[in-house]
Parts: structure tokens; C-alpha cells; sequence
């Protein structure tokens, strides 16, 4: 599957679940969903440099996803989803952009930030991060969660 | 229809716009010299987002570019290439994109577009009588992009008529929107006054004063060919060596400063005033090594409508 089908994919079994859309970069051309960003805390006021735009960011009344889409596992995306699970100041600033686009309000800044990737790889449990295993077929998609099930979407 | 896209996602999105696309077929707009002829000649400045064609005759109906970026500074030529590429073409061409919306960050603010772009459009449209249409994506009281499906309804109003069978160039819904985008244009210019006028790297000279000015990088027969306008636009481009292989935005907005201060008829020589490019940091040696009018390449873009590239030591006479 090519990273276009994983993104479309993706958001198609997100909005299955129950998931709302709030934003999102394709991994080409543009789609109709607000661009965020999670900053690196020393660049947060330069702009976009050093800052990570995540494929997708859903919610539901639960919690925040960040998920990045790539066709197979991918360990650089994981390490990058693990940098800002690692860093509440990042987390903190994302919600501040997710506040001031108005994709969230008041009563949701407290949400649990849970991080995905999703792809075709069927993988052993990551320790941190959830993999969404994405097929055409949507009944074939399933979420393998982490090992640390604090971290596991629900 | 066809429809070639850039990507699988704009295609979707563009089928979800009509029922009449439900059969479309998507094929994905390669690289250069992998596409249909077709293909390959609307691509040839750069490449659209949307290229919608009849699959019996195998003509293209429409060209399409949708961003989700308010056309500011810069920016405003990053695509302009492709759009005048289309209507050299006799393709009709959708820009769809915000008029205004709010750019995010520590600085937030509301963005407006560059209404320069408006009347470089309706020029294009006007010298290739060619529809060249703005669209613009509504932005919600803060500033956001509309995202609930409604932000479309536009386009899914005008788009049937461009695969019609009757279609014309001139018909009645086109003149409306002609008639829309210079009414835009008037009032941004009432609001912002600075777009009716050249912006600060652009400027007006008498052609005698810019020869005077560069004497010494000019030939006799630079000079003859300069001398055929009495007027010359001269589009400042302050490129420092390290960072001189680019065409993004330039390329573009030479385009656009083509149609709203020098051209007159469709192709470059066409003008009533010369169109130079004006590199102040560059030496011409550097620049034909750097940048070559090489058609494989977007550094040809650079040679597409301009009189002339002059350097810090030397010109470069194109027409």
C-alpha cells in the first residue's frame, strides 16, 4: 500500500471508530483539515523550524491521537512520537495550538495524548507507542497496543 | 473523465466534488517524460494538482490547483507558472484557495491575499481569452478554513459546466465570476491601497535611464532590442550565490508581473514594456552554470517570458 492509501485509510477507520478529525498533514498534496504542529520547546517562538506536523490528530471523549502514517513500520517514527511523549512541555504547547485553532475547547485540554503509528506491518507490541494496522479491508484493521498499557488507546 | 492528480488524496477529494466523477479513473501526474503527451505538455512549467480530461477525445477540460496557503508576499508565485501554462493552452484554470484566513503561531493574525494576483488573473484571462478563476475557501469569523463540506459548494456549482458538451468560453456564469473577481480586486485595492501600484521589487524606469544605468553590461544589440519599449519593468531578485539554484517563487512572479505590467498578447514578446530580470549579487558565468535552459529542468522557467536576465556583470538578451 502506498503512503496515500495508508493516510486515507486511516482516517476513514478513525472516523469508523468514533474519532473526530481535527487536523492532519498528507503525506502528499493537501487535504481539507487544518495543518498543526507540535513544536520543540526551545523553537517555540521561530516559527516552524524544528517542529513536527503529525499526518493526523483525532480525538474522542477520551482522549488526543497523534498518528503518523508510512506504508511499513517505520523505527524513526516511532523515536519521533517518543520524543514528544517523553517531553509534557511539547504536549503542553500542542494543546495551546489545538486551543487557539479552536479544534478543542477548555474541557478538553486535559485529555490523554495517546501516539500511533499506522501502517501494513503487522508488528510485535511496541513498548510505548499503539500501531494501527491498516488493510483496504476495513474489517482487517486492528491496533496493536503497547506493552505499557497506560499508553494503549482505547 | 480522467482524472491525473499529484496525489491520491486530491483525487479523491476532487471526485467527492460531482457524482459525474464516480467512474473517474485516477492516474497519478508523473515526473517529466513519463506521462501522456498530453499531460507532458500542460505539466511542462510545473505541475497542477488537477488535470481533468475527456477520456473519448482524450482533451483536457480543466486544470485545477487547490492550497490551503492565503497567496501573501512570496508566495503569491509559487504556482502561477502552471496556471499560465494552462492558459497558453486554452485550458480553463481554477485557483481554489483562501482570500484570507488566520496564519497560526505566537504572532497570530489574519492574512490577506495579495490582490496583485486577482488582476494578474483577469489579465491572463483576458490576453489568452481563457477562463484563469479564482475560487476562494471561506474562512470561518476566527479566521479558519471552512471544513464542513460547505467550503465546496462553489466549486461543485461551477465545475459541470467545464465538461459540458455546450461548453463555451464566454457563456453568462463566466462572466459572473469574472465579474466577482474584479469586483474582489476593487475593494481589496480600496482597503489595501499598495496593490494598485508595483510592489517595492518591481519598479518602472524610462528604457533610456536602465541602458544609462548599465551601460557597461550591454552589447549594441541589447541595447537596439531594449529600445524597441520606451518603458522597462525591472523585477529585483537579491539571490546570493549560495542559494541561487531555485526557481520558487521568482519564476512566478515574473509571471505575474508579465501580465499586470507588460503584456499585452499571448506570447512573451508580446508587451508594452520589457520584462527584466535583475540579479544585483550574481555574475552571468555563475547563473548559466547554476541555472541553464535546460527543458528537463524547472531552471528553464527562468527564460520563459522576460526580455532579459541582467547580472551584476553582464545581460543576457532573450527576446
Amino acid at each position: 500500500m502506498s503512503e496515500d492509501e495508508i493516510y486515507i485509510y486511516t482516517k476513514e477507520w478513525l472516523i469508523a471508530k468514533g474519532y473526530d478529525i481535527l487536523g492532519g498533514q498528507p503525506p502528499n498534496g493537501s487535504d481539507d483539515i487544518p495543518v498543526v504542529e507540535i513544536k520543540k520547546e526551545k523553537n517555540q517562538n521561530k516559527g516552524s523550524k524544528g517542529s513536527f506536523k503529525p499526518d493526523l490528530v483525532a480525538k474522542d471523549s477520551k482522549e488526543i491521537l497523534v498518528v503518523e502514517c508510512k506504508p511499513k513500520y517505520d523505527k524513526d517514527d516511532e523515536e519521533k512520537l517518543n520524543q514528544v511523549l517523553i517531553k509534557k512541555k511539547r504536549q503542553q504547547l500542542f494543546v495551546e495550538e489545538l486551543l487557539q485553532r479552536r479544534l478543542i475547547n477548555e474541557s478538553e485540554k486535559n485529555l490523554k495524548i495517546k501516539f500511533c503509528l499506522a501502517n501494513n506491518s503487522k508488528i510485535a507490541p511496541l513498548q510505548t507507542i499503539n500501531n494501527i494496522f491498516i488493510s483496504d479491508n476495513s474489517k482487517e484493521c486492528l491496533v496493536i497496543r503497547p506493552t505499557n498499557a497506560d499508553l494503549g488507546i482505547s | 473523465m480522467l482524472i491525473y492528480a499529484d496525489s491520491l488524496i486530491e483525487f479523491k477529494w476532487f471526485q467527492s466534488l460531482s457524482k459525474d466523477f464516480n467512474d473517474s479513473k485516477y492516474i497519478k501526474i508523473m515526473g517529466r517524460n513519463e506521462n501522456p503527451l498530453i499531460v507532458e505538455e500542460i505539466i511542462k512549467y510545473d505541475r497542477p494538482d488537477i488535470i481533468l480530461v475527456d477520456e473519448e477525445s482524450q482533451q483536457p477540460l480543466l486544470v485545477l490547483e487547490k492550497t490551503r496557503e492565503v497567496p501573501t508576499g512570496h508566495n503569491v508565485g509559487q504556482r502561477t507558472a502552471r496556471m499560465v501554462r494552462a492558459a497558453e493552452m486554452g485550458i480553463p484554470f481554477i485557483f481554489y484557495m483562501p482570500f484570507k484566513a488566520r496564519k497560526h503561531g505566537k504572532m497570530t493574525t489574519i492574512l490577506d491575499m495579495n490582490a496583485r494576483l486577482i488582476k494578474a488573473m483577469l489579465n491572463i484571462w483576458e490576453i489568452h481569452k481563457t477562463p484563469a478563476i479564482l475560487i476562494n475557501w471561506k474562512c470561518d469569523a476566527n479566521g479558519e478554513l471552512i471544513n464542513d463540506g460547505t467550503q465546496n459548494e462553489r466549486l461543485k456549482e461551477i465545475l459541470p459546466m467545464f465538461y459540458s458538451k455546450d461548453f463555451v468560453k464566454n457563456n453568462s456564469l463566466l462572466a459572473r465570476i469574472k465579474n466577482e473577481m474584479l469586483n474582489e480586486y476593487e475593494e481589496r485595492v480600496i482597503e489595501f491601497k499598495n496593490y494598485a501600484h508595483p510592489p517595492k521589487s518591481l519598479q518602472l524606469y524610462k528604457t533610456k535611464e536602465l541602458i544609462e544605468a548599465h551601460n557597461k553590461e550591454l552589447s549594441e544589440k541589447d541595447i537596439k532590442k531594449l529600445m524597441i519599449f520606451k518603458e522597462s519593468a525591472v523585477y529585483k531578485i537579491g539571490m546570493l550565490p549560495k542559494s541561487s539554484k531555485r526557481q520558487d517563487p521568482y519564476t512566478g512572479m515574473q509571471f505575474i508581473y508579465d501580465f499586470l505590467y507588460c503584456r499585452v498578447g499571448p506570447t512573451p514578446e508580446q508587451k508594452k514594456r520589457n520584462l527584466i530580470l535583475y540579479f544585483p549579487n550574481l555574475e552571468k558565468e555563475f547563473w548559466l552554470k547554476t541555472n541553464p535552459d535546460n527543458k528537463n529542468t524547472k531552471s528553464s522557467n527562468w527564460y520563459l517570458c522576460a526580455n532579459g536576465l541582467l547580472f551584476r556583470n553582464g545581460y543576457l538578451r532573450l527576446r
